[in-house]
């Protein structure tokens, strides 16, 4: 099934959940349900491997869970990418589920609609560990001085920002926002940014502040959004930014 | 014409050498080994690694024919043992250690290399750094990241007063390095031994200036190029802020970057982008020549004693 027992072995306790069960009797049902949920193909092997405690779970309460789902209107196709690009997901119980999702429905002042579109875009961020979200919110707001309403868009457009480490988040925040000088309502729409390195934002920058070519006001003509200084690889960015050579890049580079 | 290895353990046996890399700053050498093993093993992990090992299976009533299946063995699966290749199965060294803030050419051995590395760091190879210093602030660290703790002005630094001081500092190494081989400075055997080339120290505790110059002054910006051995990060940064004070002002140290070790240049540096198993296979194959060439030519030098070592291709790179 490509099961990578390599990395399951490593989980502790893992080992033991695998090799107590009895494949006909105790893992069969499992995997079928899994199966019935949306999760096939090789995604089978890659959840197992990610998730193996999946097995000492009740296959009742496993149905429960998915049925809350339904109920909370996620749509099947919903539901199978939660489980394939979450698979701890169903490890939570309902209430713990639902007490989450009413966490991000109150905070970020979300609709229904919009809270299903963010668990379904990024099923992590639901389980994720609720202090740090906190956090992270925390800097957004008051450490870099986004409104609530942009909190909101930034979770709609980028939920995974909210995932970041919060002092590498803030860092990358305050090199684009003083050092290179963008406003916040640029920021918002090009949210994606700061997922960025900051070395990679760093290079870049500081490349085309060499080159004179750092506008960044959409305003002005020779505009370069953040869009295109954090995308592509190193040759993309040169002849699609900065119109110069890759070696030349690379030599600057070295300079650094 | 380029030739295609898609098999694993061929690579594998061509990764023994000295690499030559471009270190970043900001980040460790520890990270840097790190992240270069890491990148070379998921890639031969994607070559053709060895199958996995038959198993041999002889089955069937003793009394009769038996069956013999040979097939994969389960035990030796990937997925199972792990990764044919992991970090840990390089053996990897740097020749000379670099400080967190310290960018530029850094010399790594790998697996049979690290006995080079390690050799070639015994040489106490010359090192060409380029020290960014900036006039009228003095932070806790030294370095301009830490916390300002001392201003001044910095508007009676004029170029010629620095270059002045810089070769007086050149001077009084010079002066010591014979000082401390046991000669004097205006003796025939002083003559002797500087004929024969760089004079280096014994230890690698003590770090000698070879050569101080500086190459850029834009007040308050500067920068120094300083050719030494036995120096390590804190020694530069204190350096700086020694020049400064002793130009009546303050400074703090910019950047650091090493522009050469012993017959590496940043030419030859690899950068982190180009960590990947052809360009580290290139590079190793073009340090291996290098290193041979300047093994050859202290040989051809000759010891001048047992104390100092000569390289002369470094010698001819002074000012």
């Amino acid at each position: 099934m490509g099961v990578n027992l390599h990395a399951v072995e490593r989980m502790r306790g893992a080992a033991q959940v695998i090799l107590r069960r009895d494949f006909e009797r105790d893992m069969q049902n499992h995997i079928r349900f899994l199966n019935d949920c949306g999760v096939t193909g090789d995604s089978v092997g890659v959840y197992i491997s990610k998730n193996p405690f999946i097995f000492t779970q009740d296959l009742d309460n496993l149905e429960v869970r998915i049925n809350y789902l339904f109920s909370k209107q996620f749509t099947t196709d919903s539901i199978s990418r939660i489980l394939v690009k979450n698979p701890r997901w169903l490890m939570h119980s309902t209430e713990d589920i639902d007490r989450r999702l009413g966490y991000f429905q109150q905070n970020f002042l979300l609709k229904g609609d919009e809270v299903r579109f963010v668990a379904t875009r990024q099923p992590k961020l639901i389980t994720y560990n609720l202090d740090h979200i906190r956090d992270t919110r925390f800097a957004v707001i008051e450490e870099m001085g986004f409104t609530v309403d942009e909190s909101k868009q930034i979770i709609l457009r980028k939920p995974k920002v909210y995932t970041l480490n919060r002092r590498s988040l803030v860092e990358r925040f305050d090199y684009i926002h003083n050092t290179m000088g963008i406003g916040h309502g640029l920021i918002i729409e090009q949210v994606g940014s700061l997922l960025s390195r900051l070395s990679r934002l760093k290079q870049r920058h500081q490349f085309l502040a060499l080159l004179g070519r750092n506008i960044y006001d959409p305003a002005q003509p020779g505009y370069i959004s953040l869009v295109d200084i954090v995308a592509g690889d190193d040759s993309c960015f040169c002849s699609r930014v900065a119109k110069t050579p890759t070696a030349i890049f690379n030599k600057f580079l070295k300079t650094l | 014409m380029e030739y295609v290895i898609s098999d694993a353990p061929t690579i594998w046996r061509l990764l023994n050498g000295v690499l030559c890399v471009y270190k970043p700053a900001g980040v460790t050498v520890n990270s840097v080994r790190r992240t270069l093993l890491y990148k070379l093993s998921t890639e031969l992990n994607e070559l053709e690694c060895r199958p996995p090992v038959k198993r041999v299976a002889i089955d069937g009533d003793t009394r009769q024919a038996l069956t013999v299946t040979v097939s994969d063995s389960l035990a030796d699966n990937p997925l199972v043992v792990g990764p044919r290749y992991r970090p840990d199965d390089f053996k990897c060294s740097w020749a000379t250690f670099l400080g967190v803030n310290t960018s530029g050419v850094f010399v790594i051995g790998l697996n049979s290399g690290t006995k080079d590395a390690y050799r070639l760091h015994r040489e106490h190879p010359l090192r060409t750094y380029k020290v960014k210093g900036r006039l009228g602030e003095c932070t806790d660290n030294l370095f301009h990241t830490g916390k300002v703790v001392d201003k001044s002005t910095w508007r009676h630094v004029r170029r010629g007063a620095m270059e002045k001081l810089l070769a007086n500092m050149q001077a009084s190494h010079q002066k010591t390095m014979y000082q401390l081989c046991g000669v004097d400075l205006q003796s025939e055997a002083a003559y002797e031994l500087a004929s024969k080339g760089l004079v280096r120290p014994v230890e690698s505790k003590l770090p000698l200036i070879y050569g101080i110059r500086c190459v850029e002054f834009e007040p308050p910006n500067f920068i120094i190029e300083v050719n030494c051995i036995n120096e390590y990060e804190s020694y530069l940064l204190a350096l700086v802020h020694d020049i400064a004070v002793k130009l009546h002002t303050v400074a703090t140290c910019v950047s650091v970057r090493c522009t050469r070790h012993s017959c590496f240049t940043l030419q030859h540096a690899l950068l982190m982008k180009h960590w990947t198993l052809q360009s580290a296979i290139a590079n190793i194959a073009q340090s291996k020549r290098m290193i041979r060439n300047v093994m050859k030519t202290n040989k051809n030098m000759g010891l001048n004693s047992h104390l100092h070592r000569l390289e002369g291709e470094a010698a001819n790179s002074l000012p």
